[in-house]
């Protein structure tokens, strides 16, 4: 199941695609990655992950390379940009799962997706975590707002 | 023809240090004869090593602090003390918990006199002008650390500008985040959506300066004084890998390792 | 059904006293701290004013407050507004030490902030200092709050010589109902102060809770777990830096290595120092001012009896030495169970979470309302095992009720604040319980202790005031132990004899004043210096 890691920020994502596009002319080993970012895998496999889930970037075996909708990203302006995280987003989790409840609180999408078998948020964070991932993500690309008790999907 | 010439060359320069000597009140001098001058459309960066009293500078140029003697002058006036013309970006990152990101933004602007309605509305445009329409009820402790930047910037923005003053702004963060910043609040500084004309940022990273600054200050020596000036002209964006920006690289360790002989 | 009435308009009396006098006391000390951290003079002021107050307990000087405002204002009116002074006294140090450190702890960037736009003092108040310091003063509401229901409950009768002085509240309608024997309705007020105390303290600590959710910093924890400081890029900087033999060189010079460790914009403090001495002069001039109007109570006293007050220093020094004894015991019985019960609540999830409720509950439920109560009951077992010691016994016993609580909460909550690396520590040593003890916990909860202690002992002669000697605690019978400062004075007061009383109370103040400021403050310092655990830690 493709989910957005809690711990990737929008920051890394540019900072990724900037880096491989600019540094790296847009394809490199996660190796060489790390050493130029001087940053560990904690720090970097969260937005690798995450960015591969959301297609903006290839990355495997050992490899990544920067997918044509990062490069597009990299080439928008702001909102062209969020444009193109919502329409990733839809696809994958928890936003596919919000999507289907439309309207909803932070405890409702957590259930639901422990029915659906995402297990990322299914620990003593993970209520915390889940509902900075929906602002970070969901909201910054505006498919979501924020309501009285939860969050709604932006129609 | 020559008084026009004289007033342009007045304008263009927005922000200005004149011959600045600062001491803390224990007698230790920090500066000696600090001359800067900070031009519209550009990103100066001041560098040198930890503890020369880069921080303690940029409070200077805001008028934070009082220098011993020297002048700061905004757009040719001299300044006295803090206005919300020059604006102090944090290395940390300071948004007011208790206050939702809209209640950050108006903050800058409760001293200036503006009804409540016209206070929000700008402050919608301040935050969207960062990327966060639709924040404006969240609170900080609700946001990452980037949002959050975001929302201070915001603050700032809110006040009009025509400096930003940065104090190592990304220092705390690790690298790929702060690449990511870096970038974004490039692009949202230099919008031209803004009344803002010059930046000047405080680091000791010394890639990240290369990398955003089109003139660079070398700060070194006890008291310290400006030891050097270099204009940056590669294109953006930079590549950090390329020669000619390690050449660049080179040149900025240069200054701060002086020949053996003269020390 | 009028008896219910009476008794709940009593309760209520009292509570909404002493909520209106912390309020009070929150408002006034906002404006006091602020002119602290903008005017070095009057912060040394402010400082010694508060510690020296705060280890004074007021109640000693209050037959003298009490005759101040009964002849200055007089009537009903008079009392009123002693009992509400006394209050005042007893909840405000707490108060306003708490707003004092949390103005001079807000973070400079903010401040710059505000600077930055250009605010006046009462915005800079109202956005930034003021709900800066709410939690803080959330956590000093509790003890502020239960210091008051004990101080005004004690007031509100009170007898000097021949006449005796009234406020309506919970005291006084206990009295009432005291005298008239009847006990249902005593039993009745007990149980609705106790229901009003309760709810108090629930109120408390959602205000607590909330306090502490909307207004504390998070230090940008959660986002620096993901921007931590980046220790690699640290080390590039020096290694770049360290190519410069200038700066290596500074690194080995001791004014720089201060400043280095982060670039210091703010200019240097001036050397607290030399205040120190100071310090000491202008707390007992302070002390002096504040008594003046007692001082000139007693001088309008004829000369003879002058003569009386100073061959009777020394019996009154006699007597304060064995105040202090009992103190000590007190102090040593309190920090014992403090020890073992707050170190057992600190590391019993479940204990802790009935526990700490409970103990705030009773600690905020005055001492001396159910007192009698308990004296009458266990007096009679009592005599026939201790005999001529059961007064003494008893006196022990309400200075250890009216104060061991402080103690207690300050070891538990020095216990909490260990950083987790001491407990993985001690596990990984095998550390018995009394070497853990010793090696780890108390040095490292050594600040937290030192803090308690000093309320313990601030509290416990309040206890003493009004142990030592208690006219008719129940019919005719009374508490009364045989020798201790805190007896005459209150027997001076009971006789009418004013001069005697100021006189007691001046030197007592005088000794604890010293005290204070020789003992605690230094045993403060050394605390702050040497044992702040948080340190120990490096966190990255």
């Amino acid at each position: 199941m493709d989910v957005i890691d809690p711990n990737a920020r929008i920051a890394d994502l540019v900072g990724l695609l900037y880096v491989l596009s600019n540094i790296f002319d847009g394809k490199t080993d996660l190796y060489r990655l790390e050493k130029e970012m001087e940053v560990d895998i904690d720090d970097l496999m969260p937005i690798v992950y995450t960015a591969s889930n959301l297609g903006l970037v290839n990355a495997e075996s050992g490899d990544i390379s920067i997918a044509e909708k990062g490069i597009e990203y990299i080439k928008s302006g702001m909102f062209q940009r969020k444009n193109i995280i919502k329409s990733s987003l839809t696809k994958i989790e928890p936003f596919n799962t919000a999507i289907s409840m439309n309207s909803f609180s932070i405890d409702d999408l957590l259930d639901r997706l422990k029915e659906n078998g995402v297990q990322t948020f299914n620990n003593p964070d993970g209520s915390h975590d889940l509902e900075v991932i929906l602002i970070e993500w969901g909201m910054y690309s505006k498919l979501l707002k924020k309501t009285d008790d939860g969050f709604e999907v932006i129609s | 023809m020559e008084a026009k010439l004289k007033n342009e060359s007045v304008n263009r320069v927005i922000l200005e240090a004149e011959h600045i000597d600062f001491s803390y009140d224990n007698g230790y001098k920090v500066f000696e004869n600090i001359n800067i001058e900070a031009e519209t459309g550009k990103f100066i960066a001041i560098i040198g090593p930890s503890g020369i009293g880069k921080s303690t500078l940029l409070r200077i140029l805001g008028g934070f602090l009082k220098p011993d003697s020297g002048k700061i002058k905004l757009m040719g006036k001299q300044l006295y003390e803090p206005t919300p013309e020059v604006a102090l970006i944090h290395q940390s990152i300071v948004t007011f918990p208790w206050m939702t990101a809209e209640e950050n933004v108006m903050l800058s602007m409760k001293t200036k006199n503006m009804s409540r309605n016209e206070m929000v509305e700008k402050a919608k445009v301040s935050l969207s002008r960062v990327g966060l329409e639709g924040f404006e009820d969240l609170y900080p402790k609700e946001m990452s650390g980037g949002m959050r930047q975001r929302v201070a910037i915001a603050r700032a923005f809110a006040a009009n500008p025509h400096v930003f003053l940065m104090d190592e702004p990304f220092a705390h963060l690790d690298e790929l985040t702060a690449e990511g910043l870096r970038q974004d609040i490039y692009n949202i500084l230099f919008s031209g959506e803004t009344p803002l004309k010059s930046v000047i940022m405080v680091s000791h990273n010394l890639t990240e300066v290369l990398e955003l600054a089109d003139e660079i200050y070398i700060l070194n020596n006890i008291p310290a004084s400006i030891i050097g000036r270099v204009e940056v002209t590669m294109q953006r964006p930079r590549n950090p890998r390329s020669d000619e920006f390690n050449s660049n690289l080179d040149m900025l360790y240069g200054y701060l390792t002086p020949p053996r002989n003269k020390r | 059904m009028n008896e219910l009435l009476l008794i709940i308009l009593g309760v209520l009396a009292t509570a909404i006293q002493v909520i209106i006098l912390v309020i009070l006391s929150i408002i006034s000390g906002w404006f006091l701290a602020y002119a602290s951290i903008k005017s070095k003079i009057f912060e040394n002021i402010y400082i010694i004013f508060i510690e020296i107050f705060e280890s004074v307990p007021v109640i000693t000087f209050f037959p003298v407050v009490l005759i101040i405002f009964i002849t200055r204002i007089g009537g009903p009116l008079g009392t009123q507004l002693a009992t509400d002074f006394l209050v005042f006294t007893a909840v405000v140090w707490n108060i306003w030490m708490g707003e004092y450190q949390a103005f001079k702890t807000v973070p400079n960037e903010m401040v710059e902030v505000t600077q930055n736009s250009r605010f006046g003092l009462f915005s800079k108040l109202r956005y930034l200092y003021i709900p800066f310091s709410i939690p803080r003063i959330a956590a000093n509401l509790f003890p502020s709050v239960s210091d008051g229901f004990f101080y005004i409950t004690v007031s509100e009768v009170f007898t000097v010589g021949v006449h005796s002085y009234q406020t309506f509240g919970v005291g006084s309608v206990l009295d009432t109902f005291v005298a008239d024997a009847n006990l249902h309705a005593v039993y009745l007020t007990l149980l609705i102060l106790g229901i009003v105390i309760v709810c108090v303290i629930l109120i408390l600590r959602e205000f607590s809770r909330y306090a502490v959710s909307k207004y504390t910093l998070d230090t940008d924890a959660p986002i620096l777990k993901r921007g931590r400081l980046n220790i690699k890029e640290t080390t590039r900087i020096f290694a770049a830096i360290s190519k410069n033999p200038l700066s290596r060189l500074s690194r080995y010079y001791k004014y720089r290595e201060n400043e280095r460790h982060e670039e210091k914009y703010e200019k240097k403090e001036k050397k607290k120092k030399y205040y120190r001495y100071g310090y000491g002069a202008i707390a007992i001039l302070l002390l002096i001012l504040i008594l003046y109007e007692s001082v000139s109570l007693v001088l309008s006293v004829k000369i003879d009896e002058w003569y009386t007050l100073f061959n009777g220093t020394g019996y009154l020094l006699y007597s304060l030495g064995y105040d202090y004894l009992r103190v000590l015991t007190i102090l040593l019985i309190s920090m014992v169970i403090a020890i073992f019960l707050g170190y057992y609540l600190a590391v019993h999830k479940r204990a802790e979470f009935f526990g700490i409720p409970v103990i705030q509950a009773l600690s905020s439920y005055p001492a001396p309302i159910y007192f009698p109560f308990l004296f009458i009951l266990t007096e009679p077992y009592i005599i026939g095992v201790f005999g001529g010691f059961t007064n003494e016994l008893y006196v022990l016993f309400l200075g250890f009720v009216s104060t061991f609580y402080y103690v207690l909460y300050a070891f538990w909550m020095g216990v909490k604040a260990m950083p987790g690396e001491y407990w993985e520590i001690t596990k990984n040593l095998k550390l018995g319980f009394f070497k853990k003890m010793r090696k780890v916990i108390l040095p490292s909860t050594f600040p937290y202790l030192i803090s308690g202690i000093s309320s313990t002992i601030n509290s416990a002669w309040g206890g003493l005031m009004i142990g030592e000697y208690w006219p008719d605690i129940y019919g005719t019978h009374s508490l009364e132990i045989h020798t201790g400062l805190m007896k005459t004075i209150d027997l001076a007061t009971a006789n009418g004899n004013i001069a005697l009383a100021a006189w007691g109370s001046l030197i007592f103040g005088i000794i604890v004043a010293v005290y204070s400021v020789v003992f605690t403050r230094r045993m403060m310092d050394v605390a702050q210096e040497k044992y702040v655990a948080e340190e120990g830690v490096y966190s990255s």
